[in-house]
């Protein structure tokens, strides 16, 4: 879906990310792991094509910082880490996810996705409310469903869960898997390292702006990757899960 | 958020259409009401009331509602630019721009006295376009923009001080200019502000479904298909074209950018595309209730409003102050 061909980044002077080349395959849930200040979020911010680089960013034969804006908002969609508290309803927040497809008001269509998004994140019963009125996590459920609403094929989604209680975080990976189902192709960038190979088939895992494992949840367990660069342990459960502590 | 509100829009245009004529009616010579429908209908035996009626307080009316919507406008697109509710012209340059290029001109010996108006204008754009210069060299963000135009502007208010200690009697014409009045404004000098106004009114209106992303923050704006750099020098640049239209009518008019956006949102709520023309209405409405209090309570004599706006601008920023807007910066 994504082809990334040697790229770099810059933070000021500072070169975060290093000749990186990976594929984000069409259809699956990729989970971007690594250390605090490893270049996740750095790298996320290029593939949406809001931080400049060096290097390709290939959907198919196009490159995407070429594509323009509006055209690129109806194939990738963005959900960055710290998402802003503002004195819109939940309703009025999911439904900014068609701006790429309006040009003067919402269609029936367009009112009808908004509905089946908010109905898909479970907030139906919140959908009137302000968003200075609900819970962090109700919160990113809402921009959740701006992201469905915005119905791109890639959702890139930056640290989602981070600020989530443990029933909500699985709700909203639950409701990204689904996503993923209907054909969505999803890369997070995920701390949450038991959730990540839990939810994820494929891993991306950073150190030091470098890739240094990518590869399917399987082949990522087996190597041992995690557990050298994160510096965690991994323990197998009865039932076959992996734990990493 | 509050959602329909169509009698509020209608109580706004009923209460500057009833100021309109509390304008038009009252002022240092008093005009009784039968006088004054004769008057304003040009009935014979009233050519003196008339007279007042139409080259003295019908062009003063407009330039109240002229100013009041312009200033109100920059302000609302301002605080959506930088997400700071403590935004107001002042801060992209529009006063400290126009006064200098007011000063410079008082200061040079053939200038024509005329064309202040249009050195305001030009001293407030030009303003505007070197801080969105300097802010585009760093990225034209939120803070950059906030933190050039308080350099740029200091920048300028140190030159508008050295013009000042240079000519004494340049200061006195300065500081005219500088409260801010709506008194001797004529007909003629409002169809440039009136037009640039009223169009920068009208684009902010289109733009406002888009200027609604900005409160999500670049990022989402970005992701939603938002050229949030190019949307913001667009922001910038009409909300310097009607403040400073404003601006080269009336004067340095302080506080009606801060405080109508602020009234505004308090009616409709955060949504640009209500809060716009909202927000245009509010200042109206706010500039003409001022000057009607300046001419009503001092009369025979008048207050500029300008002093009234800062009467009443200064408490009110205070109190968004103590109610917690600046944590919203």
């Amino acid at each position: 879906m994504l082809k990334i061909e040697n790229l770099s980044a810059f933070y000021g002077k500072k070169q975060v990310l290093f000749d990186l080349s990976f594929n984000l395959e069409r259809g699956k849930f990729t989970a971007i792991l690594g250390k605090n200040g490893s270049g996740k979020s750095s790298l996320l911010s290029c593939l949406a094509s809001q931080k400049r680089y060096s290097g390709k960013i290939l959907l198919g034969e196009r490159e995407i910082s070429e594509i323009p804006p509006r055209e690129r908002a109806k194939i990738i969609s963005c959900l960055p880490q710290n998402l802003p508290l503002t004195q819109f309803s939940v309703r009025e927040t999911v439904a900014f996810g068609r701006e790429p497809y309006i040009s003067f008001k919402l269609t029936d269509s367009d009112n009808e996705i908004v509905e089946k998004s908010i109905e898909k994140c479970g907030i139906s019963h919140l959908k009137d409310k302000v968003l200075t009125e609900i819970s962090g996590g109700e919160r990113q459920m809402a921009y959740l469903a701006m992201t469905l609403a915005q119905d791109a094929d890639i959702l890139l989604l930056d640290e989602p869960t981070t600020y989530m209680d443990a029933p909500n975080a699985r709700e909203f990976l639950s409701t990204l898997k689904q996503a993923q189902s209907e054909g969505k192709t999803v890369a997070a960038v995920m701390h949450d390292l038991t959730a990540a190979v839990k939810y994820a088939d494929d891993i991306l895992l950073i150190d030091g702006g470098k890739v240094v494992f990518a590869g399917t949840r399987e082949e990522c367990i087996k190597s041992g990757a995690i557990e050298h660069v994160m510096g965690v342990e991994k323990h197998s459960l009865d039932d076959g899960a992996v734990v990493f502590i | 958020m509050k959602t329909k509100r169509p009698l509020l829009f209608l109580s706004l245009g009923a209460a500057l259409i009833a100021l309109i004529l509390l304008s038009m009616r009252f002022g240092s010579v008093f005009i009784d009401g039968k006088s004054f429908l004769s008057a304003l209908l040009r009935r014979e035996g009233f050519a003196a009331q008339s007279a007042i009626i139409y080259t003295l307080r019908l062009p003063r009316t407009c330039a109240g509602i002229l100013a009041g919507a312009g200033l109100g406008l920059s302000g609302v697109l301002l605080q959506s630019v930088t997400d700071n509710k403590m935004a107001s012209p002042g801060l992209i340059g529009v006063n400290s721009g126009a006064g200098f290029a007011v000063i410079l001109a008082l200061s040079l010996p053939f200038f024509p006295i005329g064309l202040i108006p249009i050195a305001a204008f030009g001293g407030a754009f030009l303003a505007t376009l070197a801080i969105i210069a300097i802010a585009g060299r760093m990225g034209m963000t939120k803070n950059t923009v906030v933190l050039s135009g308080i350099a740029f502007s200091a920048i300028l208010s140190a030159g508008i001080s050295l013009l000042s200690l240079l000519d004494a009697d340049v200061l006195v014409n300065y500081n005219a200019f500088s409260v801010g009045s709506l008194a001797g404004v004529e007909a003629k000098g409002l169809v440039l502000p009136a037009i640039l106004i009223i169009l920068s009114l009208i684009a902010a209106t289109f733009a406002a479904r888009r200027i609604n992303l900005l409160a999500l923050g670049a990022p989402i704006a970005s992701s939603l298909g938002v050229r949030v750099k190019a949307l913001r020098v667009i922001c910038m640049l009409l909300a310097s074209a009607a403040a400073g239209a404003a601006v080269s009518a009336v004067g340095l008019l302080g506080f009606v950018g801060l405080m109508s956006p602020h009234i505004a949102r308090a009616l409709v709520g955060a949504d640009a595309r209500k809060l716009i023309p909202c927000t245009a209405l509010v200042g109206a409405d706010l500039v003409l209730a001022a000057d009607l209090c300046g001419r009503v309570i001092f009369a025979p004599g008048e207050m500029p409003v300008g002093v009234l706006m800062a009467l009443l601008g200064a408490p009110f920023f205070l109190g968004i102050l103590l109610k917690g807007g600046h944590r919203d910066a």
